[in-house]
């Protein structure tokens, strides 16, 4: 069962952010002074963009889930990509609990 | 508080009908370090939600005024309803919004028949894992595989192949996150006006949806997406939030150079 948080009445400021900042009815005459202002807001927010880059730190982080012993090798029966339970991922599962 | 000068700037924080009754006090934007008065100007039977700038000088989405902004049309909404503009919208002046609404008062007018008694409600849902990566992988031996390939390999020219490692891992990323969407969508937006798709901003980051309902629906709302949370498994984590102006849904065609944002 999955918990549920109810955050009426008090927003937090991702939430104001993605809702109202580029959001709504835009003039562009009148907006255009606030450029500046959302680009530096921009640099600030996380946002995950595909690149090149975006996908090396994937898989920089992706390598530290690998086992530190046992490369599984045998267990993975290569090019069979249809495996069903790679014995690493019950280790694997232990190791993150 | 002060007179207004007819020749200072004015912020805009959305449109609401003339003969709506709102009196919000001094809780707009920052204006001389302290929230500006928020006022109506009315044309025909269309108004704009304003409070004075000193000069057209840029606002910066700090956090005191993007609260302020959110809080103007928040409380707009709890009386009637308002076609919120997107922050950090400034008029040369009162003549010039008041051009603006009259040349667009039909336009308005229907909108904010469209939108009455409406609101938007969000919902958020993340992965509540240690690690996000370590959760997918666990869940896609693919990914597994490729990962034990290149990170055993004794090859030390990866990077086509950690790059493709990162590609999948998006894909793998997307493609929960679609099913999850729709599956959310399926459960919630039952004889709803179809939700908006936010980008998410986290890996962790499943799902960030709007809806538009009934403002007297809101509780009904509440209690479906508990419901539809009880069926889901643990690592799913969900939250409402709202009720907000109907940022998402406002939708305006305007002639000259306007245009209304949508997801």
């Amino acid at each position: 069962m999955a918990k549920v948080q109810v955050s009426t009445n008090s927003a937090n400021l991702a939430d104001i952010v993605g809702a109202i900042l580029d959001k709504g009815i835009v003039i562009e005459v009148w907006a255009k002074l606030l450029l500046l202002g959302t680009e530096i807001l921009r640099l600030e927010a996380r946002v995950v963009v595909a690149s090149v880059q975006t996908y090396l730190t994937y898989a920089e982080a992706i390598g530290l889930t690998r086992l530190v012993a046992a490369p599984a090798a045998a267990a993975i029966a290569a090019p069979a990509l249809d495996i069903r339970v790679p014995a690493s991922r019950e280790i694997a599962g232990h190791a993150v609990r | 508080m002060s007179t207004i000068a007819r020749s200072s700037a004015v912020y805009v924080y959305g449109l609401v009908r003339a003969n709506l009754d709102l009196d919000l006090g001094p809780i707009g934007i920052h204006e001389d370090g302290a929230p500006a008065p928020v006022y109506t100007l009315p044309v025909g039977r269309i108004a704009a939600v304003v409070s004075a700038r000193k000069e057209r000088s840029f606002v910066l989405p700090a956090r005191g005024d993007l609260d302020a902004h959110q809080r103007v049309t928040s409380r707009t909404m709890e009386v009637g309803t308002i076609l919120p503009f997107a922050f950090g919208q400034v008029a040369r002046n009162e003549r010039e919004v008041s051009r603006f609404l009259r040349a667009h008062q039909s336009s308005v007018s229907r909108e904010l028949d469209r939108l009455e008694g409406k609101v938007q409600m969000g919902l958020k849902v993340q992965w509540e894992v240690n690690n996000i990566y370590q959760y997918i992988i666990d869940t896609n031996p693919e990914l597994a595989y490729l990962r034990d390939r290149l990170f055993t390999s004794t090859d030390p020219s990866g990077l086509a192949e950690q790059i493709e490692l990162g590609q999948r891992f998006e894909a793998c990323l997307q493609a929960k996150r679609a099913q999850v969407v729709n599956s959310l969508v399926d459960g919630l937006a039952v004889n709803l006006v179809p939700p908006k798709e936010l980008p998410v901003r986290s890996e962790k980051a499943v799902a960030d949806l709007m809806f538009l309902i009934e403002r007297s629906d809101r509780a009904r709302f509440e209690e479906d997406v508990r419901q539809l949370a009880a069926a889901w498994p643990p690592e799913y984590a969900f939250r409402v939030t709202g009720p907000w102006a109907p940022f998402n849904f406002v939708e305006l065609q305007l002639s000259g150079s306007t245009r209304s944002y949508q997801s």
